[in-house]
């Protein structure tokens, strides 16, 4: 035998023998618990997952032990023999992915208990109190996407440019499917998908350099339109998209704790016919006296929810103007007949007056039984204000009683709830809410049980737990989808780069807001900034 | 590297080696001169340099993509600006393997006599550093592909077909688009040294393929950003202006060791037989002396050919965030127009007590006391300090969160952003910030010690910690838009808010004085002993004058006294003024000679028409 045969049938049986040691050493089995100590409380874990109702096919729900401790003990299991254990001298505790997947699956509609014990110094283990979830019978969809961006809405930025990510629930893993930063810092948002399907998709865009348009995803091809699509709805038949045209105008606050608040200068709903490529007024929800946004589809395509409010001002000398802090907005509805396309007479559906709330951002459940909305005290952007609470309306009561009660969701926080989709099955509510640290939005799912009440929620499950806690962006606008989005970041990023954009005629009246980056500054203003030398 | 280690040998004979001796001048130089710490800072200008997180979060990001593994490591070496001394060691550092990379490239290709071309990217990158440029990941991938090309050509020809497949895609995953550099400068050897036509194919195949693969196949890059990213044509370069300046340098950088490759080819085609070195004619001392000599002389002239502007806008930001009150006023001296340097000077003088003594000495406008004008549409980075001194603090966060998206997350920003949210007792923000705060590697501790009072103090009452309460006393309580308020609303609701906010007073006061509202400052004259005032200062005298001689209206002195001095004085004012009554030019000019910095002069010089001067103060 050569040496160098000799030499190999000595080093692989070696490596090998060592590589089995290395495993062997690490890997612990099941301590002794016999003689644990029991503590009469439930044991602290971030993020907050106790008590939760989860979706089977969610992704391993990592967490931290808010205990110190040298080992922590960690046992999950249900009804059937399936169990996890866990057993980690880090209070970070990661859980395998194929067990949890099995433990849920073999466990729907029954409930997921957690023991965790830790061992301290004085080597006696402790046992706290189970942690008691449920998991529900419904998967949720298994894809959603969500907006990240910094908190001044600001979209020329370095470190962490505007980006839509794509994240898959059932493993965690994310990629980004949209960076501003591949269009000269532009800014994304309104992402909205047909059904709950990436099939037919819009995303709005805004570029300085490649203008404000929209994407328009259909299968396999992307189309670029050359229009501001702004909150949008797609109609069930994925015809035509409505959507509201905003014109946004920011302000901050001298001493509130939440600064930001925003004002419509002025808006109105139109609607967009995705074969014909024209765009084309409502003219009874185009009023240039009203306030007209957040279209919304029925389930059936007959009606068309969105919200109004009287528009008090003539102009925007002062920001925000005159009679803002009145300014209530409306649910209302107007019945459509897409075959003949014609349009009915709009109708209150839930008056702002009467709930002493501005009602906004309608979403209805695919099933076509749940409204969900935001009610806020007074204005029209509810991502900021604290009194952003989300109210569910049993359309089908409401259908057979004429009457649209509506009642608070108990997810809701002291601080803003918003932003919120609906799983295509209409039983996991995705919404963003300030409530994990006041200021950064975060991602949370809840069940919706078939009498509209809502468990209680958590936020979506990230690979390490601990990542919100030093993430300083805000995640928000989720969407819930059923698949991956099928074309790639970078044709994407190529598509809202071609200046191939598509033409559509845009009619323009005296509603049609007036883009606020045409306006010219005087020269004196342009000029002057801190590193202006003065004379 | 062995060779010139020979040569510095060969030429010391003993003694210091002479390269050597040029990289601790260049060290100096840079310590001393250009003070990497400014470059950290930012200096309101610089808005790329790179921020670093510890954690696997951060680290996951940069694996994600092309070229970000480079940025990781890029973003971790630049941290040590956060020091002078570390700073110019990196910067020394690259400028040293620059310079070694060059030396041996010249040697490989037998140009010899080009070997003093050595000491030009040191030179250039002392230049860039010392106009407060941040081209650093430029530099470093230049730097970084001179010395894979130097291994390329070390390399045996039959094994580089092998090491291009394995390498090639290796490093454009780390390096990015910077590998097309790398691959014009391995063809340019292929074609002209070694006429290997197979291995000049396969690597430029390679490097068109492998972005194609790995950036726009694998990891959906857009196209023109995977063959393109990381060069200083990016539109993430020349889009900002900050980021083009002196970029010419930089291409100056990248064409000379490509120049110098080609050069060495076209001689070797026409058989032209250079000089050869005089490290192999046997006497390199003279050269290298000669060359090091030079090379010395012009490091001491760019070293003292700064720009001294920039660097005194650079180090009048950093002090003023570090609150040096001497340095911020030494150099807004050096910056006399400066709206930026007058707005950080009025802060540095109230706090050294010099305020209503000195404020004219610099040159007051309306816009430089608050900056919060909305036609300002830039802000420095650092104005949001001023906010938060005065009370201000949902303004300071507004700039900061601006600043954040403008600049990237910045340790400098997160910390102030921290710190208001424990002045304004939001624990879930606050800790938000501190956590991302302390993956940092120079916060860490401070953040860490704000998190441990936190969890001992959950509801951030923090009534032992004087600055925080002091803070929360002076902050503003007035909720309206911050679009409708003036600079005066800010000052007005803030002593609304705490009557005994001096800070607010006293830029409330020169408010008046820079506006020239005389009769609202005489009519705040009698809050000064609530604020402990014994006596007038100056420039409340002056103005006082000013006010009695325009509007010849009584002033209730409210008990204090105008000096004799300052009544002689302004009977001076009033003479010269006289003298050449006739020439409105002219008499502004002899007043601002004599008179420059005072109000005396400051009120009349916008006047469109003199105010008369007649009675006299009592």
């Amino acid at each position: 035998m050569k040496i160098k045969t000799k030499i190999l049938y000595t080093i692989i049986p070696a490596a090998l023998m060592l590589s089995i040691a290395i495993v062997t050493l690490n890997f612990e089995t099941t301590p002794d618990l016999s003689g644990s100590q029991t503590v009469e409380m439930l044991p602290p874990v971030r993020p907050d997952y106790s008590s939760v109702t989860i979706p089977p096919n969610i992704a391993p729900m990592n967490f931290n032990i808010e205990l110190e401790a040298d080992k922590y003990f960690i046992r999950l299991y249900s009804d059937t023999n399936d169990k996890i254990e866990v057993i980690s001298s880090s209070s970070i505790i990661k859980l395998p992915e194929k067990p949890w997947h099995k433990l849920l699956q073999n466990n729907k509609g029954k409930s997921l208990n957690i023991d965790i014990y830790t061992k301290t110094k004085n080597n006696n283990w402790q046992k706290y109190k189970t942690i008691t979830n449920f998991i529900a019978k419904e998967d949720i969809d298994s894809y959603l996407f969500y907006r990240t961006i910094h908190p001044s809405h600001y979209r020329l930025t370095q470190n962490g440019p505007v980006q839509i990510i794509q994240h898959n629930l059932t493993n965690s893993k994310e990629n980004i499917l949209i960076t501003g930063k591949s269009y000269y810092q532009g800014c994304v948002n309104c992402h909205s998908p047909l059904n709950n399907k990436t099939d037919k998709m819009t995303i709005g865009i805004r570029s300085d350099r490649y203008g404000t348009t929209t994407l328009y995803i259909n299968g396999d091809k992307i189309q670029n339109i050359a229009a501001k699509i702004g909150y949008n709805s797609w109609h069930p038949s994925g015809k035509i998209i409505a959507y509201s045209t905003n014109n946004i105008r920011r302000f901050f606050y001298s001493a509130k704790n939440e600064m930001r608040d925003a004002v419509d200068e002025d808006s109105m709903i139109t609607y967009y016919n995705v074969e014909t490529h024209k765009i084309t007024m409502i003219d009874e929800i185009s009023k240039k006296d009203k306030l007209e946004t957040f279209p919304t589809w029925s389930t059936d395509g007959k009606y068309l929810y969105y919200c109004c409010s009287d528009k008090t001002w003539d102009n925007m000398e002062k920001i925000p103007p005159d009679g803002y802090y009145d300014l209530k907005y409306d649910l209302m509805r107007i019945s459509y007949n897409i075959d003949k396309d014609v349009w009915g007479k709009p109708e209150i559906v839930i008056s702002a007056s009467e709930a002493k709330k501005s009602i906004l951002m309608p979403r209805i459940s695919p099933d076509g039984r749940w409204l969900v909305t935001c009610m806020v005290d007074n204005g029209g952007f509810p991502v900021w204000p604290t009194s952003s609470d989300l109210y569910i309306t049993d359309l089908n009561k409401a259908e057979a009683t004429g009457i649209f009660n509506y009642e608070k969701l108990s997810l809701n926080t002291d601080l803003s709830q918003s932003w919120h989709s609906f799983s295509s099955n209409s039983r996991w509510l995705a919404y963003s809410s300030k409530q994990q640290n006041g200021l950064f939005t975060r991602i949370y799912l809840a069940y919706i049980d078939e009498n509209g009440q809502s468990q209680k929620s958590f936020i979506v499950p990230q690979k390490n737990p601990l990542r919100y806690d030093s993430t300083i962006e805000s995640l928000s606008f989720p969407e819930l989808t059923t698949g991956p989005m099928r074309i790639s970041a970078g044709q994407l990023a190529a598509a809202i780069r071609n200046s191939n954009q598509i033409k559509v005629d845009i009619p323009v009246t005296m509603a049609t807001p007036e883009e606020k980056s045409t306006k010219k500054l005087p020269p004196h203003q342009k000029s002057l900034t801190p590193y202006t030398e003065i004379e | 590297m062995q060779e010139i280690n020979q040569i510095s040998a060969k030429s010391l004979q003993g003694k210091v080696s002479l390269p050597s001796l040029f990289f601790i001048f260049y060290f100096l130089s840079v310590y001393l001169i250009v003070n990497p710490v400014l470059i950290y800072h930012g200096g309101t200008t610089i808005t790329n340099f790179p921020a670093f997180f510890t954690g696997s979060d951060f680290l996951y990001k940069h694996f994600a993509n092309p070229a970000e593994p480079s940025l990781y490591i890029y973003a971790f070496i630049a941290q040590f600006f956060y020091f002078n001394s570390t700073g110019a060691l990196v910067i020394t550092i690259q400028a040293w393997l620059f310079f070694i990379v060059i030396t041996n490239i010249i040697k490989k290709l037998n140009l010899n006599c080009l070997i003093y071309l050595n000491y030009l990217p040191p030179l250039i990158i002392l230049f860039l550093y010392n106009h407060y440029t941040f081209h650093f990941a430029a530099l470093n991938n230049i730097i970084i592909n001179l010395i894979l090309f130097l291994l390329y050509i070390k390399l045996p020809s039959k094994t580089k077909p092998i090491t291009m497949i394995l390498a090639w895609p290796t490093i454009y995953y780390i390096l990015g688009p910077s590998l097309a550099y790398l691959a014009v400068l391995c063809l340019t050897y292929e074609l002209f040294f070694e006429k290997n036509y197979t291995n000049a194919v396969l690597n430029t195949a390679l490097a068109v393929i492998a972005p194609y693969i790995i950036g726009v196949g694998y990891c959906n890059t857009p196209i023109k950003e995977a063959y393109c990213s990381t060069f200083p044509f990016s539109w993430e370069t020349v889009s900002f202006a900050e980021r083009k300046k002196l970029l010419s340098l930089i291409y100056v950088l990248y064409c000379m060791p490509i120049v110098i490759c080609l050069l060495a080819g076209v001689c070797s085609i026409i058989k032209i037989k250079l000089k050869k070195s005089a490290a192999h004619t046997g006497k390199p001392e003279y050269n290298i002396i000669a060359a090091a000599t030079v090379a010395i002389i012009a490091l001491a002239v760019i070293s003292l050919a700064y720009d001294k502007k920039q660097k005194a806008f650079f180090a009048l930001d950093y002090n003023a965030y570090h609150k040096n009150w001497s340095k911020v006023l030494y150099y807004a001296d050096q910056l006399p127009f400066n709206l930026l340097a007058t707005h950080q000077a009025t802060r540095a003088l109230y706090y050294t007590g010099r305020l209503n003594e000195d404020m004219f000495k610099y040159p007051q406008q309306p816009h430089a006391l608050l900056f919060t004008d909305n036609n300002i549409l830039h802000t420095s980075l650092t104005i949001f300090d001023t906010y938060l001194d005065l009370g201000l603090i949902n303004l300071a966060e507004h700039y900061l969160v601006r600043n954040i998206s403008y600049a990237g997350e910045r340790d400098i920003f997160i910390q102030r952003l921290a710190w208001i949210n424990m002045i304004k007792g939001n624990a879930g923000t606050a800790k938000t910030y501190l956590t991302a705060l302390s993956k940092t590697l120079f916060q860490r501790g401070w953040a860490n010690e704000q998190l441990r009072a936190i969890k001992q103090d959950p509801f951030l009452s923090f009534t032992d910690n004087n600055e925080i309460q002091f803070a929360r006393k002076n902050k503003i309580i007035k909720d309206i838009s911050m679009s409708l308020m003036t600079q005066l609303d800010y000052l007005t609701y803030l002593l609304e808010a705490n009557p005994k906010n001096k800070m607010a007073f006293e830029y409330m006061m020169a408010w008046y004085l820079i506006t020239k509202n005389t009769d609202k400052f005489v009519d705040n004259l009698g809050q000064l002993r609530d604020f402990g005032y014994e006596q007038l200062p100056t420039v409340y005298q002056h103005a006082i004058l000013m006010h009695v001689y325009s509007t010849q209206k009584e002033v209730n002195m409210q008990g204090f006294k105008i000096s004799p001095q300052t009544i002689e004085y302004a009977k001076q004012f009033y003479s010269v003024m006289k003298q050449y009554a006739g020439d409105e030019q002219l008499q502004l000019k002899m007043l601002n000679e004599k008179y420059g910095d005072t109000y005396f002069y400051y009120y009349v010089r916008k006047f469109n028409k003199m105010p008369k001067f007649s009675g006299r103060p009592e």
